[in-house]
């Protein structure tokens, strides 16, 4: 059973791709995950300079939803991109998550990743605070179009993934506008803002009181914004990412008009052996309902669209 | 159940800087941890820090902390009645096998975990351990009886001599393995006094494991922060207890 899958121009040999800020910023995590059967990888966000992230606690989970804020801590991006060149020896794309306080960071960081190696460049659009303005990045449309431009134009030819949040009334605005600066896909999405108690000790279950849920409670949200997101951009590539645990949860994705899911959150539970799983379940899901491939499958006309 | 509650029964100082604190749990205690194995202990508007459990009965929880700065500054100084959060067990601890001989580096406050294996060893058929402790002077030696009470051969290590072998744990290690033979060595202390034990195992041909420290946040394989650089593993969900084998892939990209 053929399940490799076009993503833009990235060429996946499965649609099952790690999602960003897993597996650190280290080559010897990202090509664990390419041997376990994960088809591409998304890097955790890079930004120009050291970051320290936030200190423990930053993760939470419950059986319904993980909840996190890590804070993005990173080498930086010149420490970071001999990492990429050594993730890229097995062949598979490797895609690096770019951040940014700033355009110029977004735009400076993404022509270093690209300029060494880096397959493609996932736009991290929900960065808390930027030139000072004190909202979230990503829910301006006008900011995401800015942003995309130069990125776009500082990375040449590399496909360019805008990575949209959901704290936003509308994604599609949020979609367009990246696809009208010049994205060449989107993933969708980020976690969604919230907040968790423990109530035995009363005190927030994160340093930073707040943080970004993901995981099952995110996965309706992630395949809506997919479906709006699809309706919307009928021919642009989209990633769904958002509490893919097992492969109906892709399923889902796929019938929202996914054309990869990224996994993350998952992991925790399943380990990194979720990849291998996620490909033999799809494979005897496909075989069972008589499809020929996966792209079969995903080309289907459906009527919700 | 993410958080299981505990309060804080006593803490004792042991040296200057090391404290043994116990706690008691209010809920549902944590399932049984092995030798190495670690969990998250949360002390609220504080933080959370990685522990090895040193001992654990039914409801009690006992801890071996040194202060290091950050959160266990504050671990240290927890007072009876105080309740905390505590996640785990966590990692992979220490193998133990039946008839092996044991050789055990600890250094300063990585005792606990070896001391746990200890325990555990005491009710293993066929094992043997020799238990060394170093440190730089004999003020800041503890639990030497918990050991001996145990039933392992103690010997102790002080940089200036004030007990013991004169010098580093590694030599005194390096003493032992030319004198007899062993089949294990296990080392639990500063990352220099790991790769020192190492080398001493390759040398003398000895299974060695080691217990690590890193960055660890999440303690599920989630953040990456604690990979053991070029081995793709992560101390969380793998270590913090690495064979030489798991690390010598390291050097190779594995």
């Amino acid at each position: 059973m053929n399940i490799s899958c076009r993503v833009g121009n990235l060429i996946l040999q499965s649609p099952f791709v790690l999602a960003s800020g897993i597996a650190g910023n280290e080559y010897s995590l990202l090509l664990r995950a390419l041997r376990s059967g994960a088809s591409a990888v998304v890097t955790k966000t890079i930004f120009k300079d050291e970051r320290n992230g936030y200190l423990p606690p930053i993760y939470y989970e419950s059986p319904n939803y993980s909840i996190n804020a890590v804070g993005l801590p990173g080498k930086g991006v010149y420490r970071f991109l001999e990492h990429i060149r050594r993730a890229k020896t097995l062949g598979k794309p490797v895609i690096v998550s770019v951040g940014g306080t700033s355009i110029e960071e977004y735009s400076s960081v993404a022509a270093a990743v690209a300029k060494s190696g880096a397959d493609g460049v996932e736009i991290n659009l929900s960065c808390p605070h930027v030139e000072g303005t004190g909202t979230e990045f990503g829910s301006d449309p006008e900011l995401v179009r800015r942003v995309v431009e130069e990125v776009k134009s500082a990375v040449g030819d590399k496909p360019v993934f805008a990575k949209l949040t959901p704290n936003t009334h509308s994604i599609e605005e949020l979609g367009l506008a990246a696809v009208e600066a010049g994205a060449d896909g989107l993933t969708a999405v980020n976690t969604l803002r919230g907040m968790v108690f423990d109530p035995v000790l009363e005190e927030p279950v994160l340093s930073n009181v707040y943080g970004g849920v993901s995981g099952r409670a995110l996965h309706p949200v992630a395949v809506y914004c997919v479906y709006a997101l699809r309706k919307a951009l009928p021919h642009t590539p989209i990633f769904g990412v958002g509490g893919v645990y097992e492969v109906s949860d892709a399923l889902d994705f796929f019938l929202a008009g996914a054309d990869a899911v990224q996994v993350g959150t998952s992991i925790s539970q399943r380990g990194y052996g979720v990849f291998e799983e996620l490909k033999k379940d799809l494979v005897d899901y496909l075989e069972r309902k008589g499809y020929a491939s996966f792209e079969e499958f995903v080309r289907k006309k459906r009527r919700w669209f | 159940m993410w958080y299981h509650h505990y309060r804080v029964s006593s803490n004792t100082q042991l040296t200057s800087n090391i404290h043994r604190v116990v706690l008691e749990s209010t809920d549902t205690p944590i399932s049984k941890a092995k030798a190495g194995e670690f969990v998250m202990l949360y002390i609220p508007a504080v933080g959370e820090l990685p522990l090895s459990v040193f001992k654990q009965k039914e409801e009690e929880l006992h801890f071996v902390i040194e202060d290091y700065g950050g959160p266990s500054s504050r671990a240290v100084n927890l007072h009876k009645g105080e309740m905390v959060g505590v996640r785990g067990p966590y990692g992979r601890g220490f193998t133990l096998k039946q008839n092996t001989n044991y050789l055990l580096l600890a250094g300063g406050s990585g005792a606990p975990p070896l001391l746990k294996f200890v325990e555990e060893a005491q009710s293993t058929p066929g094992v043997s351990v020799t238990y060394l402790l170093g440190a730089r002077s004999a003020s800041e030696l503890f639990l030497l009886d918990e050991a001996r009470s145990m039933g392992a051969r103690v010997m102790v290590s002080t940089d200036d001599g004030s007990m013991g072998y004169k010098g580093l744990i590694t030599q005194l290690a390096e003493k032992l393995l030319s004198e007899a033979t062993y089949d294990a060595l296990y080392a639990c202390g500063p990352e220099q006094m790991l790769l020192a034990a190492m080398g001493l195992a390759k040398r003398f041909g000895v299974y060695f494991e080691g217990s690590f420290v890193r960055d660890v946040r999440c303690a599920v394989g989630v953040c990456g922060l604690c990979v053991m650089e070029g081995t793709g593993r992560l101390l969380c969900v793998d270590g913090p207890v690495f064979s030489l084998h798991e690390l010598e892939a390291a050097q190779h990209g594995g």
